[in-house]
């Protein structure tokens, strides 16, 4: 045994800033305002509507903060759809990981970690650091882009 | 017949009017630029529900009457198809384990994860995407830069992808780099 072996490197926090890596996304976010996130809103009204009478929003959810209209499109833009399926986005009827819908009420993130907002952000910033064996890869997901998707996702039923 | 005639007449008119009327409105939508053409701004459900029906029925009507090669998986043949796959392809699509890179990921229709399309589609129909290639989505024709074989090799090979785990693609990869980790190269492929 000449040495240890080293470790994969993992790229939480270690790299770039994240946000940048996606530069026709990030730039383009301010005039996303309008027309590009009518569909969004219109999505995410009618998920709200949905949820009414159930007593607003949990402490946790305040906590995540992130903005779910954006994250809409930032499923598109990091081709969550091409996988999952996903109420709201329209897409292929792909099944290739689990559907997201109801992921708000699942006990486990990939049967492996509690699910907290928390675990949430860590999940899809680095799946591949949580469950390497898994056929999810790390998307390059920012920090920013991973709260808002998270926001969304804990918005649906 | 006397009194189905002015109805016949009267209909055909109505519908001439009607007919007028949505070329107009199509024409003013047209003019005016009202679709959002932007790649963030997803298509309505049933205009992609359509689309996707309309994409799938042609893909079917085409691949009518190509035949796959009997030897299909042949190893060499899978051989030659991942290491084109690997090329061409993961850029757009991903594979196990692997991401699309960043313009695969800002395209809208998103290229499909080819695992799904192993699946769903005939070998033949297959064969006739990557010849041919789909207009407006971004799917390139590959028939100016492969031959039919090569073709066959790529469909040969996609047929074996859901068959393969993240772990055993990235072990293939790795084989085709010529690098042998020591230890397990979780995620560190690009
Ligand atoms: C290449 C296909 C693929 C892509 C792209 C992909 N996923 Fe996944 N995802 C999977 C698979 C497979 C699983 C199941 C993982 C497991 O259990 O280990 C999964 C699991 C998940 C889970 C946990 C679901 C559960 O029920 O436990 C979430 C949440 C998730 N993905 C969100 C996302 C988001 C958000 C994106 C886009 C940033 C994304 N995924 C992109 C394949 C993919
Ligand atoms: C520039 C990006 C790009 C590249 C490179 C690319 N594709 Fe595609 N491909 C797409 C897009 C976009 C679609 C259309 C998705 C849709 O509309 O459903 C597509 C569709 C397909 C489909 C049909 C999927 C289905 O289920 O309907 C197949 C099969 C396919 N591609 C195979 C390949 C193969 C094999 C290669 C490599 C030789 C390749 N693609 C390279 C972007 C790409």
């Amino acid at each position: 045994m000449a040495q240890a072996p080293r470790l994969p490197k993992r790229h939480v926090g270690t790299s770039a800033p994240r946000g940048e890596r996606v530069p026709g996304f990030q730039g383009h976010s301010e005039n996303l305002g309008d027309r590009g996130f009518r569909l969004g809103r219109l999505a995410l009204a009618l998920v709200a509507l949905g949820s009414c009478g159930r007593g607003g929003e949990s402490t946790a959810l305040r906590e995540l903060g992130g903005d779910a209209v954006r994250g809409v499109v930032a499923l598109q833009q990091y081709s969550c759809a091409s996988c999952h399926h996903i109420p709201g986005i329209v897409g292929a009827t792909t099944r290739v990981g689990p559907s997201l819908g109801g992921i708000s009420r699942r006990k486990y993130i990939a049967g492996v970690l509690p699910n907290t907002p928390d675990n949430m952000l860590r999940w899809l910033q680095d799946p591949v650091a949580i469950a390497p064996r898994s056929a999810m890869p790390n998307l390059g997901v920012s920090e920013r882009d991973a709260r808002d998707i998270a926001a969304y996702l804990y918005r649906l039923d | 017949m006397q009194p189905f005639k002015p109805f016949f007449v009267h209909g055909l008119i109505a519908l001439a009017f009607l007919g007028g009327v949505g070329a107009i409105g199509a024409g003013l939508v047209v003019y005016f630029g009202l679709y959002n053409v932007a790649a963030v701004d997803q298509h309505t459900s049933p205009v992609y529900a359509v689309l996707d029906y309309a994409l799938a029925q042609a893909i079917r009507q085409r691949a009518k009457g190509i035949e796959p090669p009997a030897d299909l998986s042949d190893p060499s043949r899978t051989d030659t198809g991942f290491m084109l796959f690997r090329k061409h392809c993961v850029g757009c699509h991903g594979a196990p384990g692997v991401p699309p890179g960043d313009a695969g990921k800002g395209m809208l229709p998103h290229p499909t994860n080819l695992v799904e399309s192993a699946r769903g589609l005939r070998p033949e129909e297959i064969f006739w995407v990557v010849k041919n290639g789909i207009k407006m989505t971004g799917m390139p024709a590959w028939q100016f830069r492969f031959s039919d074989p090569e073709i066959w090799a790529i469909v040969a090979f996609l047929r074996e992808l859901p068959s393969l785990s993240a772990d055993e693609y990235r072990a293939l990869e790795w084989e085709a780099r010529g690098v042998v980790p020591l230890t397990a190269p979780c995620g560190s492929l690009r």
